[in-house]
C-alpha cells in the first residue's frame, strides 16, 4: 500500500483534501483560481482547466469503504505532484473530482499532462480486503479562450459538463467538451468522416486517425467554424428554420460529393476548399436568420407587453377626479395651525432623510 | 408619463398598511379596503383557470390552495425585506404588487399627480420603510411615510398628547402619542389581539361544546359579527356543525370571555406609558386615550376598557374611533392634505 501522507509541503498551491495544514484553503485556492483565471483573460495568456474524476468511483467507495475513496483521491492528487512543479499549478476538490488550474498552459500542454494522468493512473495499484483494485479516471478540459470558457464558472461549467460526458461514454478518457452541439455541428462532424473516409480511400490518402484518445485532435473544420450560440438563446422558431437550411445544405453537399465521386480524381484540399466555401455560405444565411428572428422576438415581447398594459386597463375607468387640488396645504386660521405646520415639517424632514438613505443606498448597490 | 402632461391636478391617497387590511382614502371621494393577503398561481394550470396573474384579498385567501400565498405585511412590518433568496424575494414583491393595487384601487386619472402618505407601523425597521417607500415611488410620484398610530390621532385633531390603542389581527399597539414620531419608549406591542381572541373562543367553545366542529375560519366570522363585552345583551346563538348537522348552540359566554381576556393586557400597558410620561400631563393622557383598528369594533370594548382603567389606573377616557376600518387611511389622507406643496415637490 502505497503512503500517501503529507504531500501538501510540496503542492502550496493546492488543497485537494481539505487538509488544515496546507498552505491555502480550498475556498482560497478557489478565490486564487478566479483571480488566475482574470489574470490571464485580462492578458490574453493561455489557461487551462482539467477536471478529474475517478471512474465508478462511487461503486468503489460501497464496495470498500469510504477510506479507499480518500486513498484513491489521494494517490491521484499525488500523480499530479508528480507530474507538475508545485508552483506551476493550482488543485482543489469539487465533490468527487479535482480540480487543476494550468496557468500559461495552452492545449497542447493540457493534452499531455492529461495523457500522463490517465496513464498514471491506470498503472496505479490499491490493495484491500486481500483483493488488488485498479482505476481509471476521466479527464475533461476547458480552456480560457474559449468563448463558451470566457468566465470562471463557465470554466467549471463546461468541465463540468465534459467529465460527466467523458463518463458516460465508458471512463478512462479524456475530453474537451464542446458546449452546445446543434444538428449543424453533428452535420458537420458527420461530412468530416466522410471526408476522412473519402480521403483513406483515395490512394496515398492519410489513414483515418485510430489514435485511442481521438477526442484529443481538433477535427479540421470544427477549429474554423464559428461557435454555435448556445441552446437556451435558440428559439423554438430559429430552431426550425435552420433546420429546413440544414437540409438544403444537405442536399447541396450530398451533390457536391457525388459530382466529386463521379469524376474521381481530384486532390483533398480543393474538395476541402469547396465544402468550406458552402459552410461559409451556409453560415451567412444561418446568421442573416438569427438576426431577423431575434429582432421579431424582441417586436412580439413588444406587443405582448403593451397587449399586457391594455388588459389591465381596461376594466380600469379613466379615475375620479381629486376634489381637492385648490384648497390644498393648511389654512392659517385653521385651529392649531402652528403645531400642525410644525408637525408637517418633521414628517417631511424625516421622509427627506429617508430617500436620502434609500438613494445613498441604490447608489451602493 | 411627463410632469407636463399632469400638471392639471394632484390626487391625494393616504393608505393604512395594515397586516390583515389594506385601506385607502382619497381626495376623489374613493375609499376602498382589502386584505393584505397576495396570491400568484401556483403553475401554468392555476394560471389558466384563475385568468390572473395576481390576487388580493378575499379571492386570494378564497384560492390560497391554487397560489403561492403571502401575507407580506406579516407582524405589522414587510417580512425579510432585505434577504435576498427567491421567496423572500417574492414576499418583497407581494407587497409592492398590494401597495400597487392599492393605489389602483384609489382610481387616479392618468392626468393627475399622485401624491401618497402611507401609515406604516409604528416599530416598522428602517429597512422596512425604505422597502415601502421603493415600493410606492414605483406608482406614485411623491411619497411619505408616517407612524400609523399618528395618522389615526391626527385624523381626529388630537394633536398631542393622546394614547392610542390599535388592535390589529397579530398584534394590539399601545403608542403614546406627543409629536410626530413615537420612540420606541412611546410603544408597547402585545401579542393579545384579534387572532389571540379567535383562538381563546374557539378554546372555550371546545371546553363547553366537545361535540361541535368548527374552523378558525367559522370562529373569526362568528367573532367579527357577534363580539361583544357587555354583559347584558341578547344571547348569542349560532350553529355549528355536529357530526356534520347544523347545531344550534348558545356561545354567548365563550366569546364575551374570549374578548375580555384582552383587557388586562392592554389597560396594564396603558398604565405604564402613562406612569412614565411627564407627571404634569399624566391626567390628561390617561383621558384622551383612541380606540383603533379592526378588533375596536368589539362593542362596549370601549366603556369595557375605561371601567378597568378606573379600577386599575383611577381614571381615564376612552374614544372609539368611528371608523374603524378607515381611521389610519383617513387620517394619512389629511396630512397628505395638509402637507405644503413644496415639500410634496422636493420629495418627488
Ligand atoms: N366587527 C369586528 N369585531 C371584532 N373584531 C373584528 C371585527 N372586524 C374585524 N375584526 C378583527 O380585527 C382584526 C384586524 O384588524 P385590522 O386593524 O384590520 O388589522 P391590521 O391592523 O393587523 O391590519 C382581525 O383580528 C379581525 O378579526
Amino acid at each position: 500500500m502505497r503512503d500517501f501522507a503529507a504531500p501538501h509541503t510540496r503542492m502550496p498551491t493546492a488543497n485537494f483534501t481539505g487538509s488544515q495544514e496546507a498552505l491555502f484553503s480550498p475556498v482560497q485556492v478557489r478565490a486564487l483560481m478566479a483571480a488566475e483565471f482574470e489574470r490571464a483573460r485580462r492578458y490574453g495568456e493561455p489557461l487551462a482547466g482539467l477536471l478529474i474524476g475517478v471512474d465508478r468511483l462511487g461503486q468503489l467507495t460501497d464496495f470498500y469503504g469510504y477510506e479507499a475513496k480518500s486513498e484513491i483521491l489521494e494517490a491521484i492528487a499525488e500523480l499530479m505532484n508528480e507530474n507538475l512543479r508545485a508552483g506551476d499549478f493550482l488543485g482543489c476538490r469539487i465533490e468527487d473530482s479535482l480540480l487543476l488550474i494550468l496557468p500559461y498552459t495552452g492545449r497542447d500542454g493540457a493534452r499531455a499532462l492529461a495523457r500522463r494522468i490517465l496513464s498514471g493512473a491506470r498503472a496505479l495499484v490499491f490493495e484491500g480486503g486481500g483483493r488488488t483494485l485498479r482505476i481509471s479516471v476521466s479527464i475533461s478540459a476547458a480552456y480560457s479562450d474559449n468563448p463558451s470558457s470566457n468566465h470562471f464558472s463557465g470554466l467549471l461549467e463546461v468541465t463540468g459538463n465534459g467529465l460527466r460526458a467523458a463518463t458516460e461514454d465508458g471512463g478512462d478518457r479524456f475530453i474537451e467538451w464542446k458546449p452546445v452541439e446543434s444538428d449543424f455541428d453533428r452535420l458537420r462532424r458527420d461530412l468530416e468522416d466522410r471526408i476522412q473516409s473519402l480521403r483513406s480511400d483515395l490512394p496515398g490518402g492519410a489513414p483515418r486517425e485510430t489514435a485511442n484518445m481521438q477526442d484529443i485532435a481538433p477535427a479540421p473544420l470544427a477549429a474554423a467554424a464559428p461557435v454555435p450560440p448556445a441552446a437556451e438563446e435558440v428559439p423554438v422558431a430559429e430552431a426550425e428554420s435552420s433546420a429546413s437550411l440544414e437540409l438544403s445544405l444537405s442536399a447541396k453537399l450530398r451533390s457536391l460529393l457525388d459530382a466529386q465521386a463521379a469524376e474521381g480524381q481530384e486532390d483533398s484540399a480543393a474538395l476541402q476548399g469547396k465544402i468550406q466555401e458552402l459552410l461559409t455560405q451556409h453560415n451567412r444565411q444561418i446568421d442573416v436568420l438569427e438576426r431577423r428572428i431575434s429582432k421579431l422576438t424582441r417586436n412580439l415581447e413588444l406587443t405582448e407587453d403593451e397587449l399586457k398594459r391594455m388588459s389591465l386597463l381596461k376594466d380600469v375607468d379613466v379615475g375620479v377626479a381629486s376634489i381637492y387640488r385648490d384648497v390644498q396645504g393648511l389654512n392659517a386660521d385653521a385651529e392649531s395651525a402652528e403645531a400642525k405646520k410644525h408637525m408637517m415639517a418633521n414628517i417631511f424632514e424625516a421622509n427627506m432623510e429617508l430617500q436620502t438613505q434609500i438613494n445613498e443606498r441604490a447608489r451602493k448597490d | 408619463m411627463s410632469d407636463a402632461d399632469k400638471k392639471e391636478g394632484v390626487l391625494y391617497i393616504g393608505i393604512d398598511l395594515g397586516t390583515s387590511r389594506t385601506s385607502v382614502s382619497a381626495s376623489n371621494g374613493v375609499r376602498e379596503t382589502v386584505g393584505s393577503y397576495v396570491g400568484y398561481p401556483k403553475d401554468v394550470v392555476s394560471q389558466k383557470l384563475l385568468k390572473k396573474d395576481v390576487l388580493f384579498g378575499d379571492e386570494a385567501v378564497e384560492k390560497r390552495l391554487s397560489l403561492r400565498f403571502y401575507r407580506p405585511l406579516e407582524h405589522g412590518v414587510l417580512k425579510n425585506s432585505n434577504a435576498d433568496d427567491k421567496s423572500d424575494n417574492e414576499i418583497q414583491r407581494a407587497a409592492e404588487d398590494l401597495l400597487k393595487e392599492a393605489i389602483r384601487l384609489a382610481k387616479p386619472r392618468k392626468d393627475e399627480l399622485v401624491y401618497a402618505v402611507i401609515g406604516a407601523p409604528a416599530q416598522a425597521s428602517i429597512h422596512n420603510k425604505e422597502a415601502i417607500v421603493r415600493a410606492a415611488r414605483q406608482t406614485v410620484d411623491s411619497v411619505m411615510l408616517c407612524s400609523e398610530p399618528f395618522a389615526v390621532a391626527y385624523g381626529l385633531e388630537m394633536l398631542d398628547d393622546v394614547l392610542v390603542i390599535d388592535i390589529g389581527a397579530g398584534t394590539v399597539d399601545l403608542c403614546r402619542m406627543h409629536g410626530t414620531m413615537p420612540e420606541d419608549t412611546d410603544q408597547i406591542t402585545l401579542t393579545s389581539a384579534g387572532d389571540f381572541v379567535d383562538e381563546r373562543i374557539s378554546e372555550n367553545i371546545r371546553t363547553s361544546f366537545p361535540e361541535a366542529q368548527f374552523s378558525v375560519q367559522m370562529i373569526k366570522a362568528i367573532k367579527e359579527r357577534h363580539a361583544t363585552v357587555a354583559t347584558d345583551t341578547e344571547r348569542i346563538r349560532v350553529d355549528l356543525p355536529v357530526k356534520g348537522k347544523p347545531t344550534s348552540f348558545d356561545i354567548t359566554d365563550e366569546l364575551r370571555n374570549a374578548c375580555r381576556d384582552m383587557i388586562p393586557p392592554i389597560v396594564e400597558g396603558l398604565g405604564k406609558l402613562v406612569a412614565t410620561f411627564d407627571p404634569e400631563f399624566q391626567e390628561r393622557l390617561k383621558n384622551r386615550v383612541l380606540l383603533a383598528g379592526g378588533g375596536s369594533q368589539i362593542r362596549e370594548l370601549d366603556s369595557a376598557i375605561e371601567e378597568y382603567m378606573h379600577q386599575e389606573l383611577g381614571g381615564g377616557k376612552v374614544i372609539r374611533i368611528e371608523e374603524a376600518i378607515y381611521g389610519g387611511a383617513n387620517g394619512a389622507l389629511k396630512i397628505a392634505h395638509d402637507m405644503p406643496a413644496e415639500y410634496w415637490e422636493k420629495l418627488s
